[in-house]
């Protein structure tokens, strides 16, 4: 045996070099982590000779499983592969440690966000052997893991916390969420079109909020229908209109006006004239009803809007219903405005049983 | 490891008899302690601030090829890492016969090769290339890839487009030839590195030697004795190592060595004088002097 002054290793397989002059060893038999400073002193950086494993930590409280091969960047970070342990590992002084301790990204989705709507916040990288709690920012209770979810009850922008600790350090980091009133998503409607907007997705089960300063603004609807179902061709209709006065606050670029049918639903966008832009006023429409059996079918529903008026109608060719029972059938309709601070909304029910013209009610 | 406190009273643990005399021997022994205790205090206390070690990609004891984030993503025996200017970490993942990428927010991708296909030696772009068991990679500060394409026995090379070539070597034909590209021999060559002017440095592991490619291919062997194992500093095919396992270039051209089983790291200068770094050749984990320990050690090594 040597002095005992002069270093030694075992097995070691891997080399690398910082711009300093610093060598970083892969001890691989040792497994551990070898510096030999530009001075030519030895050390340990990490790992436990002799002792396997896959741990986490500092210093010597890490475990690796014959690491065949370092690299160091030029911030200073060490990269190691854990070739037994089939993992890449990170190597940071504690100097480099704050603020990720270990957390490479921290995404928030959907952000900007409505009131209500759930945010998943998304911690990536493993953090083995760490403790991850959040902070949302509004005075909520934290939450625990790598992956939480939180929603917002008020508008604002929140600084939402990660706080990570491995028991002897503790590191945190920031997202901020914007989170704002009544705002429209992405979804998809009964027929299978993607929409770029959609209260469903926005709201989720959420009930429709209503706009209490203009509780009534939408009262000129009128839903005027008839279902007879008697032939099954061209003699049923479904018919929308009248006076629409749109709520100013809803005649601004951006405002969405929403048509639900059951469980169908058409978004659109109006413009600053309160009318819809151009290309989404034809629509396929999937009617089921509320009570007796009316076969899903899809009819082309026309639709105009302007600041004042609304007229919207199933094409001439009516719906091709094959189906109907004698009990009666009620189409419920709802028209929904929203922006970004306001949403209103009205609704009608049609019901006829077959044969026979049948009533709207609210 | 040795105590500084106990420095002046500190023994050696062999007394075998060398041409030094004791007292010469004493004296060298007590300046090199006496100047590891310095460094102990100064800048080996600043660099022996530990790391703090996290995974960052991968799952330990589940092997496997999927891509992912983090945790998510599985490997197969990790050879070989590298780092690139902009934070990209490149993998050899031997076992799976591929290249992977994994960017700074821990995405991991495979850039080059196709786990679930046979290995092969094809050139070709991102995932119709194949290698053969590759062991190393190194990455220069133009976005290129260089990977010791291992049981292929030839250096690849892989663009920031994803297009693989072979750099030098010949698949599937094992020897020790100096020459250009194709015509150039390897014997299992398990590390790679690459200086900033693009040489590319190759640990050519069964022929313990170091290999050189210039960037104009041609390949020339800059230390070690083709055939022979063994242990010896010197100049170029003076030197003598064992099993050359990594390799890393420095911003001068000096060349670092893992001369694996000598358990120790090795130094080739530009003119290629071959010294040791650290390690005396036993194996151990013990931390201490490297170079001036070495010092001591070569100019008496005890136990023989």
């Amino acid at each position: 045996m040597g002095w005992e002054v002069p270093a030694t290793f075992y097995g070691p397989q891997g080399v690398a070099v910082d711009s300093s002059g610093n060598v970083y060893v892969a001890d691989a038999y040792n497994n551990t982590i070898r510096l030999i400073t530009s001075a030519g002193v030895v050390t340990t950086l990490s790992g436990a000779a002799g002792m396997l494993g896959s741990a986490d930590g500092v210093g010597i409280a890490a475990r690796f499983n014959g690491p065949n091969s370092i690299a160091v960047a030029s911030s200073g970070n060490v990269y190691v592969a854990d070739t037994g342990n089939n993992t890449i590992r990170l190597g940071q002084t504690s100097s480099a440690l704050p603020p990720s301790l270990g957390i490479t990204s921290l995404t928030a989705t959907p952000n900007p966000a409505g009131i209500g709507q759930i945010v998943q916040f998304v911690a990536a990288a493993s953090l083995t052997n760490t403790t991850i709690s959040w902070n949302f920012g509004d005075g909520s209770a934290a939450g625990m893991g790598a992956t939480v979810t939180h929603a917002f009850a008020g508008s604002g922008i929140f600084t939402v916390t990660i706080m990570a600790t491995n028991g002897t350090q503790t590191a945190s980091t920031t997202v901020s969420v914007s989170v704002s009133g009544p705002l429209v998503g992405t979804g998809t409607n009964s027929s299978g079109s993607i929409f770029s907007d959609s209260f469903i997705a926005a709201y989720g089960s959420i009930p429709m909020l209503t706009n209490a300063a203009n509780p009534d603004n939408l009262a000129g609807v009128k839903i005027t229908a008839k279902l007879n179902f008697a032939k099954p061709i061209n003699n049923d209709s479904f018919v929308m209109g009248g006076q629409l006065s749109i709520p100013d606050a809803f005649v601004s670029n951006g405002a969405k006006l929403a048509l639900i049918f059951g469980n169908f639903i058409e978004v659109f966008t109006l413009d600053q004239q309160g009318k819809a832009k151009s290309g989404n006023d034809q629509v396929s429409v999937a009617i089921k009803s509320k009570k007796g059996v009316v076969a899903a079918q899809t009819s082309k529903f026309s639709f105009k809007l302007n600041k004042d008026s609304l007229q919207a109608q199933l094409a001439p060719f009516g719906l091709a219903n094959q189906t109907i029972s004698k009990a009666p059938v009620t189409i419920s309709a709802q028209i929904v405005f929203a922006n970004a601070l306001n949403i209103a909304s009205v609704s009608e029910h049609y019901s006829a049983k077959q044969g026979k013209t049948g009533n709207t009610s609210k | 490891m040795l105590l500084c406190d106990e420095t002046l009273n500190v023994k050696r643990h062999c007394n075998s008899p060398r041409s030094h005399s004791t007292i010469t021997r004493n004296t060298r022994w007590l300046l090199s302690a006496a100047l590891f205790c310095i460094l102990h205090a100064g800048a080996l206390k600043v660099h022996a601030e530990d790391l703090n070690i996290t995974t960052i990609a991968g799952l330990a004891g589940s092997a496997g090829s999927t891509d992912g984030t983090g945790n998510s993503a599985r490997f197969d025996n990790p050879s070989g890492v590298a780092v690139d200017g902009a934070g990209n970490i490149y993998v050899a993942d031997s076992s799976n016969s591929t290249i992977r990428k994994i960017t700074p927010t821990g995405v991991v991708t495979t850039l080059a090769g196709d786990a679930n296909s046979d290995t092969g030696a094809t050139d070709g772009v991102g995932s119709t290339a194949r290698f053969n068991g590759p062991m190393s990679v190194a990455a220069d500060g133009t976005g290129n890839v260089y990977v010791a394409d291992t049981i292929n026995n030839t250096i690849r090379k892989i663009t920031s487009a994803g297009v693989v070539s072979t750099l030098a070597g010949t698949p599937g034909v094992s020897g020790h030839v100096d020459g250009v590209g194709s015509s150039a021999l390897f014997n299992q060559p398990q590390g790679v590195a690459v200086d900033q002017s693009g040489n590319v440095y190759v640990a050519d592991t069964q022929n313990y030697t170091i290999r050189k490619i210039a960037v104009t291919g041609a390949v020339t062997t800059i230390a070690g004795t083709p055939g022979v194992f063994g242990y010896a500093d010197g100049t170029g095919n003076a030197a003598v190592f064992s099993l050359t396992t990594g390799v890393a270039v420095d911003i001068s051209g000096n060349v670092f060595v893992a001369d694996q089983s000598n358990n120790v790291i090795r130094m080739v200068t530009p003119v290629g004088n071959v010294s040791t770094l650290a390690g005396t050749g036993d194996s151990g984990s013990l931390d201490g002097l490297g170079g001036a320990g070495h010092f001591l050690w070569s100019a008496g090594r005890c136990g023989g």
